[in-house]
């Protein structure tokens, strides 16, 4: 925008350029542990700072390649996240710039000048860093005032931020080029820069609202569960005061038969209670009480979601645990494959009419196991060697990404192990837990 | 040689399954049986079994509950059931649903057989038992199994139903294909491969067993079960290369 004298041009726009680098190296350390980095800065700074020279604004295009390419910096980021970054130096560079220039200009310091000079350099440094760690700190601290944390939603307002960053560079690069006026410049940039704040906070708050909603509303669902399972205990309860009541009825009028001393009659009588069919059915298997050994809140609330839902498709769940089961650093986990295993059985189960899915869970000091099991009619049974496959499935388009996202967890974990196998019309599936590390 | 050791605490009870046993061994004059071992202590079992012949065949009647003692009939079956290939377990104890399902699973045995169904019972299904036993050692063609552990499970399987192993992405893990379904567990190929000689390493990630390959053409490895594989032509040229060999 202001045509400087050869040498000081370049000796100022050289120290912008290495002032992207230093800046870089505080959002990400050790940059400068690599001997390739240090070579394409040095070179860029020298070959970027003559070519502006030549072609003015040339040093801002070059700049995105080599900093995507050439520069070798936390490999696994994205090149959508490292763009964001570029453009996020860039526009504290180019704020710390222009105010460094109005500053100067209103100081008054003959322009062009080797005092002109070092007054813009130092200033630029210590507006752009200053800028930099200010502005990151208020992030921070924004963000954790408002509770909202997450590495997605931090990528999303930077990227949000990075599109209107790309304006106000397009902004600068025209101004550039049409030698427009620093004071009307100025104004734009600080009038995108509120525009760019303003949008921020309401960005933030928006999604600070959602996040909250979608809490309650999870909220509200395990409400919803908990009151289902009290409903369930109140009917057992009732059933058993009923069952009660009719044992009572019945031994008074056995009471009153023996004292008719009716002897084959009492006899036949109490054979026939004994045979009575409540007495017979085993409560034990058709009631949940082993759920309650499975003191980890997520997979008992997994499995009780599953035992709820399958009474109501008709298919009977028996539940067995062996010793108290607590919870664990692997819960989440582990609570996503029951999810999918269970589902799977359920769904199954289903279109059969009259099943069954037992649930055991074994556990000892080396290792907890997860047997999932359901019956399958002979002639639907899975192609084994696929059904991992993502888009292996039999029940129809939608379906079939279970097993898939279940085999990616346990490549995750060193020891969650997974095993399914369907012989005898039984799909059974393991999901084992080691202690080993 | 089949061998037959018992385990049960009560001493009228491990008299009763003495009895039964040599009346079975009698009743097969021309079978090699011998009842090695019957005690009531446990631990007298464990150090059998240590010192037992992995190459023999083995009957275990075992109880669960041993009383006075904290030695438990499933650490027992464990330790048989990992020291050798022809191993059966039979189990004779009160019914509890919930160690018929541990045990099933964590050591496969034979049979389970519960006390409370009355000791004419325990007698009919015991001598069946044996007898199936006695049928299948008699065989002349013994059945290979496969054997791997994930955590306290251990899972025997036909070494025949096996297609193949593959490595999983997980480098601590490897995946066994096999007639009936997939199965992760904590090895590597370059292990299995050395365990048998009908296991080929056809590259870096797979390992085939030859024994259970049915044919080879076009772009697929078929296996007995009919499952295919796909592979290109330089590595089926190597399975039949070495098939031949």
């Amino acid at each position: 925008m202001i045509q400087l004298t050869l040498g000081i041009g370049q000796f100022v726009d050289a120290f912008t350029i290495a002032l992207i680098f230093v800046l870089l190296n505080m959002v990400v350390p050790n940059m400068f542990k690599n001997i390739q980095n240090w070579i394409v800065l040095g070179l860029s700074v020298i070959v970027l700072s003559l070519l502006d020279d030549a072609f003015n604004g040339a040093s801002d295009i070059l700049l995105v390649p080599i900093f995507c390419g050439l520069i070798k910096f936390s490999p696994s980021l994205p090149i959508k996240n490292k763009l964001v970054i570029l453009l996020m130096l860039g526009i504290d560079v180019v704020i710390s710039t222009e105010l460094t220039a109005l500053v100067v200009l209103s100081l008054g310091i003959p322009i062009g000048g080797v005092e002109f000079a070092f007054a813009c350099v130092v200033l630029q440094w210590v507006l752009a860093i200053g800028l930099l760690k200010t502005s990151r700190r208020a992030y921070v601290r924004f963000m954790n005032k408002i509770g909202l944390s997450g590495v997605t939603l931090t990528t999303f307002i930077l990227m949000s931020l990075g599109l209107l960053l790309l304006g106000i560079f397009g902004v600068v690069l025209t101004a550039r080029i049409l030698n427009a006026q620093t004071k009307m410049l100025a104004v734009t940039l600080v009038i995108i820069a509120l525009f760019c704040v303003f949008n921020f906070i309401g960005f933030a708050l928006y999604a600070a609202a959602f996040l909250k909603k979608q809490k309650a509303d999870d909220e509200i669902k395990q409400l919803r569960e908990t009151q289902v399972y009290v409903e369930e205990l109140e009917k057992k309860y009732e059933q058993l005061r009923i069952f009660k009541h009719d044992y009572k009825n019945m031994l008074a009028s056995l009471s009153v038969m023996s004292q008719k001393e009716n002897a084959g009659q009492l006899n036949q009588s109490i054979n026939a209670l004994l045979e009575d069919k409540e007495l017979t059915t085993d409560t034990h298997t058709t009631t949940p009480e082993q759920i309650f050994k499975i003191k980890d809140a997520l997979v008992r609330g997994m499995i009780y979601r599953y035992y709820i839902r399958s009474e109501k498709n008709g298919v009977s769940m028996k539940v067995e645990v062996e010793h108290q089961l607590e919870a664990s650093d692997l819960s989440v986990p582990i609570t996503r494959c029951l999810g999918i295993l269970l589902n799977n059985a359920l769904e199954a189960s289903s279109s059969l009419g009259k099943s069954k899915i037992t649930v055991s869970i074994l556990n000892d000091h080396s290792s907890t196991d997860f047997i999932i099991e359901n019956d399958v009619l002979s002639d639907q049974t899975p192609d084994m060697n696929r059904i991992y496959d993502s888009s292996y499935t039999t029940k129809g388009a939608g379906h079939g990404l279970g097993l898939a996202s279940i085999k990616k967890i346990s490549q995750r974990y060193n020891n969650i192990f997974l095993e399914t196998k369907c012989q005898n019309s039984k799909f059974t599936a393991f999901l084992s837990v080691t202690e080993e590390k | 040689m089949l061998n037959i050791a018992i385990c049960e605490d009560n001493r009228e009870i491990i008299s009763f399954y003495k009895l039964i046993v040599n009346k079975f061994i009698l009743e097969h004059p021309g079978s090699q049986i011998r009842l090695s071992l019957a005690t009531r202590d446990p631990y007298e079992m464990g150090s059998y079994i240590e010192q037992s012949d992995g190459e023999m065949s083995f009957v275990y009647i075992l109880d669960i509950e041993f009383a006075g003692s904290s030695k438990k009939g499933i650490e027992l079956a464990q330790m048989a059931s990992r020291h050798g290939d022809n191993v059966k377990i039979i189990f004779i104890s009160t019914h509890e649903e919930m160690s018929i399902v541990s045990f099933r699973y964590r050591v496969s045995p034979l049979d389970f057989i519960s006390k409370e169904d009355g000791m004419d019972r325990v007698k009919k299904i015991l001598s069946q038992d044996l007898e199936n036993v006695l049928l299948e050692t008699d065989s002349s063609k013994k059945e290979k199994t496969f054997m791997y552990s994930v955590g306290s499970r251990l899972v025997k399987v036909k070494f025949d139903d096996i297609n193949f192993f593959e490595s999983s992405t997980n480098p601590h893990k490897v995946v066994m294909h096999t007639k009936y379904g997939t199965a992760e567990f904590r090895s590597s190929l370059k292990t299995l491969a050395e365990s048998s000689g009908d296991l080929f390493r056809v590259y870096r990630s797979l390992l085939i067993n030859v024994s259970n390959v049915l044919s080879i053409d076009g772009k697929y490895v078929t296996f007995k079960d009919q499952t295919k594989f796909e592979l290109n032509s330089r590595l089926l040229s190597r399975i039949k290369a070495w098939l031949s060999s």
